[in-house]
């Protein structure tokens, strides 16, 4: 019995799928989930989502932290954001970073201890879509 | 007659009107589809965060986390989720009703949306905050609110933390409503889980990645400003559904009234008319 995966974020239902097997990157590197796993609940780093679907297919996402839950081979996985490779626009990551990065460095005296976290942990997930964009380039 | 002038200036001025209304229900209608999406897709997320929640509370057994803990001292505080324009009928009348009746007395008041913080003030209640949030909610309209509560919460100002607001039910239903934010209990949770078709099994033992705090100290503070958010974008859709339905009756009364109007116009006419009429034939009857 393959094994049911659920993503949902905050606007929508991004994916309601049966799965082989999923691929996650949780916070200390990848994991991998197949029918029958164990019951499981794991925070999620950033990094890619993929799963192949039962007619041999093969999906890949990026998906921007979140958590896990993994019961009786339902798998459900709750984010803030999932985009396709073609979704993500590296210039305007870029921009996006650079952006970001000024802050930090011209307003570090201004900004609250909150506001600094919040903009590294942007940061972060950006050079992570920058890393996933590259890898599936490279494919 | 004079009457006849006024009469025409009536119809022209609740024609105006009536123009009015029909613009902003038309307004209030594509802006509700837009909140009501929003509303019921968050409420899939909202569960489903619950669900993982409750499973991971069930695993560790043991209320540690702040956000989750029961105190003694303390007030508690009432967040009002009302709207920051009028014209939407008796949505903010209702939610205050079930404010005075159910609401503790000597709480302090945050008001999200300004109709009902100047009507608490004169009422003598204790408001604190007032904020405003725009359709968009954005991250920085959100956040001070946030920071206000969870502050006041973890520094024990406040031992609990209520949300009125208005329950989105469908375009003509909105319930007013009274939850419970913090701290959050297991019963909540359940409640919450149980809204979405997510299957529960109500299990516990569940393998933990990377360690119980971890994944409580990281999940909790986003489930409960989840949970905030969700209710504001509820009141959102309540509060355009609210406003489209009573906009929609205001056209409707307007144009009852302009034909009743036209009918009265049309009679003093007639009356105009005949008048004439009588007085031309007297005239030259008493002329023969």
């Amino acid at each position: 019995m393959p094994l049911h995966l659920k993503v949902i974020t905050p606007l929508r239902t991004a994916v309601e799928s049966d799965a082989l097997s999923i691929l996650i990157t949780a916070n200390d590197g990848q994991i991998e989930i197949l029918p029958g796993h164990t019951k499981l609940i794991s925070s999620v780093g950033n990094g890619e989502l993929s799963y192949r679907t039962a007619d041999g297919g093969h999906v890949s996402l990026f998906v921007g932290g979140g958590f896990l839950q993994v019961e009786a081979d339902q798998a459900l996985l709750v984010t803030d954001t999932v985009l396709a490779a073609d979704e993500l626009d590296p210039s305007s990551i870029n921009a996006a970073i650079e952006k970001a990065s000024t802050r930090l460095r011209n307003e570090s005296s201004v900004l609250s201890r909150e506001e600094q976290t919040r903009l590294e942990a942007g940061i972060a997930q950006q050079l992570a879509m920058l890393e996933y964009k590259r890898r599936m380039h490279k494919h | 007659m004079a009457n006849l002038r006024d009469i025409k200036r009536r119809i022209k001025s609740v024609r105006n009107t009536s123009q009015i209304t029909k613009a902003m229900q038309m307004v209030a209608s594509a802006k509700m589809r837009r909140a009501q999406e929003l509303a019921l897709h968050g409420r899939a997320y909202i569960s489903a965060l619950a669900n993982v929640l409750q499973h991971l509370n069930a695993t560790i057994e043991q209320g540690g986390a702040s956000l989750m803990q029961m105190r003694e001292s303390g007030k508690p505080l009432v967040v009002v989720i009302s709207t920051d324009k009028g014209l939407c009928g008796a949505l903010n009348a209702n939610l205050l009703r079930e404010i005075i009746s159910k609401a503790p007395q000597d709480a302090d008041f945050m008001c999200i949306g300004s109709k009902l913080s100047s009507t608490l003030q004169r009422l003598g209640r204790n408001v604190r905050f007032t904020f405003s949030v725009s359709d968009s909610m954005s991250d920085v309209e959100l956040k001070p609110i946030y920071e206000s509560i969870f502050r006041g919460f973890k520094e024990a100002t406040y031992n609990r933390v209520i949300v009125a607001y208005q329950r989105f039910i469908n375009v003509m239903v909105q319930r007013p409503h009274l939850r419970e934010l913090l701290p959050i209990t297991a019963e909540d949770l359940r409640e919450i889980a149980a809204m979405d078709d997510i299957e529960d099994t109500q299990t516990d033992n569940f393998l933990l990645e990377p360690t119980p705090k971890k994944l409580l100290d990281s999940i909790l503070p986003l489930y409960a400003s989840n949970a905030l958010s969700q209710l504001i974008l509820e009141g959102k859709a309540s509060e355009q559904s609210a406003r489209m339905v009573a906009m929609k009756s205001a056209t409707e009364n307007a144009k009852n009234l302009i034909g009743e109007l036209t009918l009265d116009y049309n009679k003093a006419r007639q009356t105009q008319i005949t008048n004439e009429l009588l007085e031309i034939t007297t005239a030259t009857r008493a002329m023969e």
